[in-house]
């Protein structure tokens, strides 16, 4: 038996969302963190460290050809010589990259045949997870085999998928099977030097998923992907490529949990999407990793992601949304290159900081083509003593004439040792453009709390509706059940917020 | 050590040799203060709060400290002079105390003499601003107002900083104070005015000082020479139940930085900070201002306006602190551009750092070129294309002078600007 | 039912009420008329529980209860509701949610078990009609953009839901027009039984010629001066105030 605590590594699943679904986490909502289980199965890890080998062996248990090999080594040697960004508002010690371990994964098993096979232990993960028992029939092999065997996956969805030519599966498998499509965009968007975390990932990411939308091909489904780290001292580095050709249309959602660990675990994800003319992609986010002890701190969610997509062609549009509740600290910057003329990039968040949580976090619009359009809709909320910063940055770059940027950042305040801050970068090379930044900060309404009160709701109940109330245009763009489930995780995230 | 800091240090050396008979209280602070600067250097890209303007127009001229024989032939009329008020004079940093004209209720004295009894006043406590701490290793013009409690003075003040007729690149570091004491009320006009045929690098800091109650009407106008470099601090102090109306306008200089800084020291201070930037050509304006909400009960307004006509380029770099456990904050901060000109640039970052929960703090920011709607309004009812465009940017530049409650000044601005938009108009 | 006996009380030190007795029992309407900052609208926020005042002498006891120890909600929920002379907006929270949150609060007060979301579409819809709200209000957001009209409707819609003991109409007439105005007072007239009492707040005397108070007290410098009955509020209409200043 492997030790108790130093379990399996990430779960990583796929679902496609059918339309009368109960929500991921719906069922499995209650007071404290929910997900702060770890599971006990057997798995495989290398010690902590990071040098060459290292990398060496993550590429060569992926089997993964020599040219992405090399790419990994290069962004290695980049990164050893970029220094950690130190301009976001987040306070923490350092982060030791010798400590954690690069790669901790399920031990390979045959392939299975049926749910009796599948090792308990991991049924029981998805139980806590909330996933019903009857969509992990459905799904069948699809999370186990995702999990225990990372090369082939069957199921309906992915039949029904294959039937339109939308290729949706693991990263690792991708690289097998799409090695020139892989090839082809992978770093296109986000460059290995893009940025500390990122050149790190580049170096050591793990799995991820990968998802391409034919021409013209509208995906039939919404797509998931659910992340868990559950390995002790471990760090997360997935990596995401969404290509969307030209007028297709897809809407790809994303949650993560984590288990209740008192040290930090690190998570630096990369995220890269491409829309080409007339293709439109958009990308959901719940993020609820663990946020550390609420009454000490300790452990929690180191998140650093990188996230950008490049509206490639004319007409084409990328929508961000992002529910972030959860993680000790969150570094965070989901961005748009505007290429094409008309192109759109949108982004809608909801950050919340509690107790001792670090939010900072937001975009950037990057204007270059023609009459492009970016709305960004930002909504701060701190209680606790926790700290958010909206930090964005618009660019309106010289040829993006008549180009239109209108951006809206709210903060409230919830309580009196929290801390709400406002960074908007705005950069302006074009006098056709129009830009229009609006921002507030201001704490809970007294007035509303005593008008809900008044009608018999309770401050408790009455912070949460006006905060979800706060939060409305936001939850607007997620697909319904995962605006459902956003809704009730912002009342277990500000639990305890009002005294 | 950098060509550029060794020509400063020459520099610095003649200062301490021309003066050798200086307070050694002051030449330490001098020399700490230049120590100060040489640790820091000359700002680059990497620095955040100074990334966006490019400070080699100092290393490549070796500018010299005004000396004595650099006071030119005094021009009969006082260009920039505004009507009814007093007058400080002040010509290629030298005090023209025959010429000024001083109300008898004010104190007025020279740094130096200053310096004797108000030490507390220079103390500079870990300075990461270059420019301030060679203000400091440098100083050498520059006035002291005073003002007694319970003074009200009947007309503005206007101190008028000229630089003219220079021979040689020449730099001044003037160092202002104004201090008004309880219950008093003044209105300063702090004036600078240039006219050469050469580059000079003006570096002035302002410290201002409201005790209780006091008052100020705080009018900055900075209409030196298209070759100056021009960087500025602001310091002001706000007491109990101050108020300060602070507007600064910006149309001269090539290089251009003004730091602006407000610290509410005490509760229910009040103030409103703004101002206006018309440039051109490659003029390059960058204005950062922070105000400090660090006592309960106080309020503080901003709005500047840039209006960026051929190549020039603008920064606006605004923050509110509300520091942790302050009640009853309000705080506004608005910053809205005009771009002429497909050339001009401008770089925006409106910040709110709020660690306290009762507050009401807003900002916001937009920056487009001249509405079309607008335009098209006007001309529809017979108004000519340029006359329309002229009404439509004066109008946007109503909100900042509106804010002068002192006609004369008003008028003076008014003119200013107007001239402006003509000459901008016809050039295009 | 309410009992209110010698209440001062002072916001931000200074003194407000001087000295209010006042006693309200079941099925009666109440109207208190005075002028502005006569201390009417103070006297409906003490009731209610608003915490900026400041109670320094008297007592209010609601069946039995002593007031003013109880919370908010929990005045809230033993029955009284106040009809906001100012409602406020409370964005992206829709009407038909907050009142549902609001309904059901009081139903697990009450020990029963929550209106399911169906059941309440049905009854919501019934009660829209009385206050001639159009059905679009119910996925409006609470109060936001709403005419001044539109607001006070809504108050009245959520006092005919909530079922209140005691309701507090603060102002509900000001800045209505005369259609408005007799729409509400009839919701509020077929909403009167035995057992429902009301407290009306108001500096006119046109809302009480379709309300027909039981007692009518005229609130002058957070005291009052005078009670009687709906000839008192005639005569006030005739004279004004100042002859019964001392």
């Amino acid at each position: 038996m492997p030790n108790a605590l130093a379990v399996a590594g990430l779960l990583f699943q796929y679902r496609a969302n059918m339309k009368n679904n109960q929500s991921i986490i719906d069922s499995a909502i209650s007071q404290e963190y929910e997900y702060g289980f770890t599971t006990d199965i057997d798995q495989e890890k290398i010690p902590p460290g990071l040098n060459e080998d290292v990398i060496k062996i993550i590429s060569s248990k992926k089997q993964e050809p020599e040219w992405l090999l090399d790419w990994r080594l290069k962004a290695y040697k980049q990164w050893l010589k970029m220094d950690e960004p130190d301009w976001s508002k987040l306070n923490y010690d350092d982060i030791d990259f010798q400590a954690i371990s690069y790669y901790a994964a399920p031990k390979q098993k045959e392939k299975l045949k049926s749910l009796d096979e599948v090792d308990p232990e991991l049924l029981e993960t998805y139980n806590k997870l909330g996933i019903p028992l009857e969509e992990q029939k459905l799904l069948s092999n699809v999370a186990v085999d995702a999990v225990f065997d990372s090369v082939s996956v069957t199921t309906t969805f992915k039949e029904e998928l294959e039937k339109h030519g939308v290729i949706f599966c693991s990263f690792s498998e991708a690289v097998q099977k799409h090695p020139d499509i892989i090839k082809k965009y992978l770093g296109s968007v986000v460059p290995t030097t893009d940025n500390y975390f990122a050149a790190l990932n580049s170096a050591v990411f793990s799995d991820g998923s990968f998802v391409y939308i034919p021409k013209n091909v509208r995906c039939p489904m919404e797509l998931s992907t659910y992340f868990r780290i559950n390995a002790a001292k471990t760090g997360q580095f997935e990596r995401t490529l969404i290509v969307a050709e030209e007028g297709s249309h897809v809407s790809y959602l994303e949650g993560c949990t984590a288990p209740m660990r008192d040290e930090n675990q690190l998570h630096a994800a990369v995220v890269e999407l491409v829309a080409h003319k007339n293709a439109e992609i958009k990308y959901s986010t719940v993020q609820n990793w663990y946020p550390g002890n609420p009454k000490t701190g300790k452990g929690g969610i180191y998140n650093f992601v990188t996230k950008r997509g490049t509206c490639l062609g004319d007409n084409s549009k990328i929508s961000w949304t992002q529910v972030e509740t959860g993680s000790a600290l969150t570094w965070k910057y989901p961005s748009c290159i505007l290429k094409g003329n008309n192109s759109i990039g949108e982004f809608y968040s909801v950050a919340l900081s509690n107790n001792f949580q670090q939010a900072d976090t937001g975009t950037k619009m990057i204007h270059l083509g023609k009459n492009t359009k970016s709305t960004i809709i930002s909504k701060g909320i701190s209680a606790g003593k926790g700290q958010n910063t909206y930090r964005g940055g618009v660019k309106i770059m010289k040829n993006a004439d008549n180009a239109r940027n209108f951006s809206q950042c709210d903060s409230i305040l919830i309580g009196e040792n929290c801390g709400a801050h406002t960074f908007p970068y705005i950069d302006v090379r074009n006098p056709s453009a129009q830009m229009e930044h609006e921002a507030s900060t201001s704490k809970i309404g007294e007035d509303q709390l005593f008008y809900c009160n008044q009608r018999g709701i309770s401050t408790e109940d009455a912070v949460s509706l006006i905060v979800n109330g706060f939060c409305k245009d936001v939850f607007n763009e997620l697909p319904m059940e995962f605006a459902v489930e956003a809704q009730k995780l912002m009342e277990v995230s500000l639990e305890g917020a009002v005294g | 050590m950098a060509r550029e800091i060794k020509q400063f240090q020459k520099q610095f050396d003649n200062l301490l040799a021309y003066w050798p008979n200086e307070d050694p209280e002051l030449r330490k602070l001098r020399s700490k203060a230049f120590d100060q600067f040489k640790s820091l250097g000359l700002p680059t890209k990497q620095w955040e709060e100074w990334q966006f303007t490019d400070f080699s127009s100092l290393k490549k001229i070796n500018f010299r400290l005004s000396q004595s024989k650099d006071l030119p032939q005094i021009p009969e009329n006082i260009s920039g002079r505004i009507p009814n008020s007093y007058l400080i004079y002040i010509v290629n940093g030298h005090y023209q105390k025959d010429l000024s004209e001083i109300p008898e209720s004010i104190s007025i004295s020279t740094g130096i003499d200053h310096f004797q009894s108000n030490k507390e006043l220079y103390i500079d406590n870990n300075n990461l601003n270059p420019f301030s701490a060679l203000n400091t290793s440098m100083m050498n013009s520059g006035i002291c107002i005073a003002l007694d409690s319970n003074t009200v003075i009947d007309k503005p003040i206007q101190v008028i900083y000229s630089t003219i007729d220079i021979l040689n690149p020449l730099m001044n570091h003037p160092r202002f104070i104004f201090q008004l004491g309880k219950n008093s009320e003044a209105t300063i006009i702090e004036h600078y005015k240039g006219s050469t045929e050469l580059a000079y690098f003006i570096n002035p800091v302002s410290n201002v000082i409201l005790e209780d109650n006091a008052k100020l009407c705080h009018f900055r106008i900075e209409e030196d020479d298209a070759l100056a470099n021009h960087i500025a601090s602001t310091n002001y102090i706000l007491n109990s139940d101050s108020q300060l109306n602070s507007v600064s306008t910006s149309s001269g200089s090539k290089l251009f930085r003004h730091n602006i800084n407000l610290a509410f020291n005490n509760k229910g201070g009040y103030a409103t900070i703004n101002g206006l930037s018309t440039i051109k050509n490659d003029q390059h304006h960058d204005q950062h201002i922070i105000i400090d909400h660090f006592h309960n009960a106080c309020q503080s307004e901003q709005l500047f306006k840039y209006i960026l006509s051929d190549r020039s380029s603008g920064v606006f770099n605004g923050k509110v602190v509300v520091k942790e456990n302050t009640q009853h904050t309000d705080a506004d901060q608005a910053n809205k551009n005009l771009l002429l000109s497909s050339d001009a640039i401008m770089n925006t970052n409106p910040q709110l750092e709020i660690y306290s929960e009762d507050v009401k703090c807003s900002h916001g920011s937009t920056t487009g070129q001249i509405d079309s709607e607008a335009l098209f309004y006007l001309q529809s009812r017979g108004i000519s294309k340029s006359k329309s465009i002229e009404l439509i940017i004066n109008g946007f530049a109503k909100d900042i002078v509106e804010q002068i409650n002192n006609e004369d000044v008003k008028n003076y601005i008014n003119t200013k600007v107007t001239n402006w938009i003509e000459e901008v108009l016809i050039d295009a | 039912m309410l009992i209110i006996k010698n209440i001062h009380a002072s916001v931000d030190g200074k003194e407000i009420l001087k000295g209010i007795n006042l006693s309200i029992k079941p099925g009666e309407l109440h109207a208190i008329m005075g002028r502005n900052g006569s201390g009417k609208s103070t006297l409906a926020n003490i009731i209610t529980g608003r915490d900026n005042f400041l109670v320094t002498k008297g007592s209010i006891t609601y069946n039995g209860n002593n007031l003013l120890e109880m919370s908010i909600e929990d005045r809230a929920l033993a029955g009284i509701f106040m009809s906001f002379q100012y409602p406020v907006s409370i964005p992206g929270v829709n009407n038909a949610y907050f009142l549902r949150a609001a309904l059901n609060a009081k139903l697990k007060h009450q020990g029963k078990s929550e209106i399911n979301a169906s059941d309440f579409m049905r009854l919501i819809r019934e009660k829209v009609k009385l206050v001639n709200l159009d059905e679009s209000y119910l996925s409006r957001a609470v109060n936001d953009g709403f005419s001044g009209g539109e607001k006070k409707r809504n108050e009245i819609l959520q006092m005919l839901t909530l079922e209140p003991e005691l309701s507090i109409l603060d102002e509900t007439d000001s800045g209505l027009d005369i259609d408005a105005l007799k729409t509400i007072a009839e919701g509020v007239n077929n909403f009167r039984t035995e057992t429902r009492s009301f407290l009306a707040i108001t500096h006119y005397q046109r809302l009480l010629e379709y309300m027909h108070p039981d007692y009518i007290h005229v609130l002058i410098d957070g005291k009052i001066v005078k009670s009687g009955d709906i000839s008192l509020a005639n005569q006030l209409e005739e004279k004004g105030y100042s002859w019964l200043e001392k």
